[in-house]
């Protein structure tokens, strides 16, 4: 036995299991008995003569009541025959002797009476116990088949399972020949699964859609939401004429409405071989598998829509992940276009984004369809009207299950009928207020759209819009910057003697956010130029303005004041009282081209670097001072530098040197390393670091970069040493001379720039007090008539002071008198002067007198 | 200067300076060669002792000198101060123009009265 391990009906089959053994034999036992009482009941009548008719019915009824079974009640009939005869033969000759002999016979009677009846009554409880126990076994078959039923439903996860275990398990657990499960939709009534193995019943096909008002007990039970049966085949014909032919050889028929809450959603029918088969308890079982049909359907419907949900959810999140990475338009209608596909599920999709004018949708794109059938959605004038148009102008989605419903003259339907698409969803495209577009969703099969799926689309159409309209504003924010920007940085670099530039910017290409990053190169007077790299931080609109006022105001304090200290402090001043004081950091240099040197403030910004002529390359390390935007009042010194004929100044942003994966110390050194190996003019230069540099790594932020290249030395140039001693005047005199003679200098032009050359080397001998064998450098150049020296030397220039104060204070002003420009430079590293006279060639002005000017300003007397 | 002067002595030329008594209260001081920084010690010392000697006024003789050079002039700038409070002039003869100039430029031909020769210089003494 099967047991399923109920308790109860484990102690039935202990309990019937010997008895339902005993039952044949019992059987065979009572009904021999009962053939022995007929016997006897008949001997009885022949003897009781003069018995009438009636006493003679009423012990042949006694016989059968004895007897009991169609077996019984045909051995009376035959035995009340042969009694007859039995008492018509022996007419007269009586067969009992004498009162005792009857007495004896009666007493024979009764114990055979009492044991006809316990014989009797045994065989009727071992009967009852046998029909007890078939229908327990009934019983326990249907207990089994509701737990099946049970268990399947609870396994079936969608509607499609539990409408499949449905029509099939109740059927069996019902013994019925077959069953149906239909869900109602509308006035109709959709057949979702049939259990039948019966030809007949298989002309119930899954799918077969049968109107509620159907004369059916499948449609009567649905549309009036109670149990409805039949017993028999001609009531069955007669009451539900339109069920002969679905419910074929059926002489019984059972159905039951299946209600979520209290809603009937279905309805389940079943049909019965034989007649009278809906018997009270199988219409209880039917009613317990609907009840419980109903809940596993609502599970499986929530099960479903949950899982569609999430299916959705997931979808939805593949689009998103695609739309976060698209900034700019075309990349979001081409995510799009591909998800309304993939992830709305649509078979064509339609991009159009209106015109600039805003009177005109212009089709951006569309997938899923031929080209040129869509040429007529081009150019949609918006005063055309139609469903797109509409969507626009009103900022809402519509739906469209039928394409019925469109305007016969919608400028859409050519397109959608040449595409075969007969459902579709139309969106407006963008965010709150900022409509840029619409989508258009088409299907070439019918969709219902239900609530579901339109939520569903909406989400998606939405999010796209989102993205669309991030990535226009985004775009037109990054033109406004990139303008601003371009606008910022110089036109052209400035032409100025004796130095060349070169200049880049390059925007970040990982993050495509215009940076504050700007260059800047102008001449200033006195042959110096104005060199600036900075970073404002931040990026877009706001970062590009404030370069334009850093940039503009730097600009106009350089041009009032020549220390770069002077103006950094005054742009740290103007920073802080702007509104929203903006954090900057940058690079002002000041390189002077004749004196080939350089004052400089780093105001929070990577250091510049300087490549000599021979390769060598050091960053200028001083000149620190706080970015801007931190403190106003910060002290602002700038520092002094010597360059060399031939050096190039490398000025950049942060962008060239910082790596996520390298240290600061690391990109600095790459930098060095990189521009110092390159032996070419500005330009080379900084396209070989750029190459360099981003080789390795991809570029995120964005990078300004500035160079500026001292012309190398000339052919035709003196550059030469001395020791820091009388010798090393003399021979200085004695090898400037023959230069100046060699130049056409004539001889009155050639003593002045002897004399002020001996002045500045004297300088430079007097303050050669280090070390032991300290050296001076003069470097002598001629541009046309201009003759340009450059004196250094290692030491720092004493201050005069003291007694003989008016002896060693002459210096300085008779080379201003002597020389057209005297510049003297002190830095770190020791002093620069650099002398410039033109030669005149022998045509000097003849009242070119000179004075001796205090201000040191060389004019001439009127 | 103090750092160069060690080397005076051994690499000096001729004796540069001459100094000539004109009279009780003149002197010339005739300088020769190149009267530069490492000259100018000695050209303080005899202004120096010339001046202590009892000149009243001085003639500085660059007729012969091919160059001079700021240190030069600052010495004769020492000279004309110690000499001024006493109502004594401090003269200078120099012809060439480029030396001339450098009077010219330094505007210390205000200071000191220029002179194309030393008759000149000497005349209305």
């Amino acid at each position: 036995m099967a047991s399923k391990g109920h308790p109860g009906l484990e102690r039935l089959e202990r309990r019937l299991g010997p008895r339902t053994r005993g039952r044949a034999a019992s059987t065979a036992l009572g009904t021999l008995l009962g053939l022995a009482g007929v016997g006897l009941g008949v001997l009885l009548l022949g003897i009781t003569s003069g018995a009438s008719y009636a006493q003679l019915v009423a012990a042949v009824a006694l016989a059968m009541l004895l007897g009991g079974t169609p077996a019984g009640v045909a051995a009376t009939v035959v035995g009340w025959a042969l009694g007859a005869v039995v008492l018509g033969e022996p007419r007269g000759q009586p067969v009992f002797g004498d009162r005792d002999e009857l007495l004896r016979w009666a007493t024979s009677l009764a114990a055979a009476l009492v044991v006809v009846l316990v014989g009797s009554s045994m065989r009727r409880g071992h009967e009852r116990a046998a029909v007890a126990a078939v229908e327990a076994e009934r019983s326990r078959r249907r207990l089994e088949a509701i737990q099946e039923l049970t268990a399947s439903l609870s396994a079936a996860v969608r509607p499609a399972d539990v409408a499949d275990a449905l029509a099939r398990g109740v059927a069996e657990a019902l013994g019925a020949e077959g069953g149906a499960f239909g869900l109602v939709d509308g006035d109709e009534l959709v057949v979702v699964e049939a259990g039948a193995d019966d030809a007949p019943q298989r002309a119930v096909v899954p799918g077969t859609r049968v109107p509620l008002s159907l004369r059916a007990p499948i449609a009567v039970a649905a549309r009036e939401g109670h149990t409805v049966w039949v017993d028999r085949h001609a009531e069955l014909v007669r009451a539900f004429p339109d069920a002969a032919g679905l419910a074929g050889s059926a002489r019984s028929a059972l159905a039951v409405p299946v209600r979520r809450g209290e809603t009937v959603i279905g309805s389940m029918a079943f049909a019965f071989a034989e007649p009278g088969a809906v018997t009270l308890e199988r219409r209880a079982v039917a009613t317990l598998a609907a009840e419980l049909g109903g809940q596993a359907l609502e599970r499986a419907r929530l099960y479903e829509l949950e899982r569609l949900e999430a299916e959705r959810t997931g979808r939805l999140q593949s689009l998103t992940a695609a739309l976060a990475e698209s900034l700019v338009p075309a990349d979001v209608g081409a995510i799009v276009r591909e998800h309304g596909i993939g992830t709305a599920g649509a078979d064509a999709v339609a991009i159009h984004l209106v015109s600039e004018g805003g009177d005109t949708l212009l089709l951006d794109g569309a997938s899923g369809v031929d080209t040129a059938a869509v040429e007529s959605l081009e150019r949609l004038p918006l005063d055309r009207g139609g469903a797109l148009g509409t969507a626009y102008t009103r900022g809402r989605a519509s739906f469209h299950p039928s394409l019925d419903a469109l305007q016969r003259d919608d400028p859409i339907l050519p397109a959608l009928g040449a595409e075969g698409i007969v459902s579709a969803a139309i969106f407006p495209l963008g965010a709150a207020r900022r409509v840029h577009g619409v989508l258009l969703l088409g299907w070439r099969s019918v969709q219902s759209l239900e609530p579901d799926e339109r939520a569903f689309a909406g989400t998606f159409a939405s999010q796209c819009g989102q993205a669309l309209d991030r990535a226009i504003r985004y775009e037109s924010e990054r033109t406004i910057a990139e303008t601003l920007q371009q606008s910022v940085l110089p036109e052209a670099l400035p032409e100025v003697d004796g130095v060349s530039f070169a200049a880049r910017y390059l925007p970040g290409a990982a993050a495509v956010d215009v940076g504050g990053d700007w260059y800047d190169a102008f001449a200033l007077p006195g042959g110096r130029v104005g060199l600036v790299v900075g970073d404002v931080v931040g990026k877009g609109v706001g970062a590009a303005a404030t370069m334009g006022q850093l940039r503009n105001a730097l600009r106009a304090f350089a041009s009032e004041h020549g220390d770069p200290g002077e103006v950094v402090l005054r742009l740290s001043r103007m920073v802080d009282g702007l509104p929203e004081a903006p954090f900057a950091t940058l690079v002002y240099l000041v390189l002077d081209v004749r004196a080939r040197t350089c004052r400089y403030v780093v105001a929070g910004h990577p250091p510049p670097l300087v490549v000599d002529a021979s390769g060598r390359a050091a960053f200028l390390d001083d000149g620190k001072t706080l970015p801007l935007g931190v403190d106003g009042d910060a002290p602002t010194q700038a520092a002094t530098a010597i360059l060399e004929a031939g050096a190039t100044l490398v000025l950049y942003t942060d962008g060239l040197v910082e790596r996520r994966e390298k240290t600061l110390d690391e990109g600095l050194e790459l930098v060095r390393e990189t521009a110092g190996s390159v032996d070419a003019g500005p330009d080379t230069l900084v396209d070989h670091v750029l190459r360099r540099v981003f080789d390795e790594a991809e570029r995120e932020d964005d990078v300004a970069i500035l160079a500026a290249r001292l012309e190398p030395l000339e052919q035709d140039v003196l550059d030469l040493t001395f020791t820091a001693d009388r010798n090393g005047l003399r021979r200085m005199r004695d090898t400037l001379e023959p230069w100046l003679v060699e130049l056409g200098a004539q001889a009155e032009v050639r003593h002045d720039v002897l004399l002020a050359a001996w002045e500045a080397c004297a300088n430079a001998v007097e303050h050669a007090q280090g070390p032991a064998r300290a050296t001076f450098s003069v470097n002598a150049e001629h541009e046309g008539d201009l003759v340009r020296l450059r004196v250094a030397d290692t030491g720092r220039w004493r201050v005069a002071g003291g007694g003989a104060a008016e002896e060693r204070g002459l210096g300085l002003p008779l080379m201003r008198g002597l020389m057209d420009r005297v510049d003297v430079v002190h830095a770190a590293a020791g002093t620069v002067v650099v002398l410039e006279r033109r030669l005149g060639w022998g045509a000097r002005d003849a009242s070119g007198d000179r004075v001796f000017d205090p201000s040191g300003a060389g004019r001439r007397l009127p | 200067m103090t750092a160069n002067t060690g080397d005076l002595p051994t690499t000096h030329e001729q004796p540069a300076i001459e100094a000539i008594r004109q009279s009780a209260d003149v002197a010339v001081l005739v300088v020769h060669g190149q009267a530069d920084l490492h000259s100018a010690p000695e050209l303080r010392e005899r202004l120096q002792g010339v001046i202590d000697d009892g000149a009243f006024h001085v003639i500085v003789d660059l007729t012969d000198v091919s160059f001079v050079d700021s240190m030069t002039l600052g010495v004769l700038l020492g000279g004309v101060k110690r000499l001024r409070p006493q109502g004594g002039q401090l003269r200078v003869v120099v012809d060439r123009p480029g030396l001339r100039r450098i009077f010219e430029v330094t505007l210390l031909d205000r200071v000191f009265t220029l002179f194309p020769t030393r008759a000149e210089a000497l005349d209305r003494l």
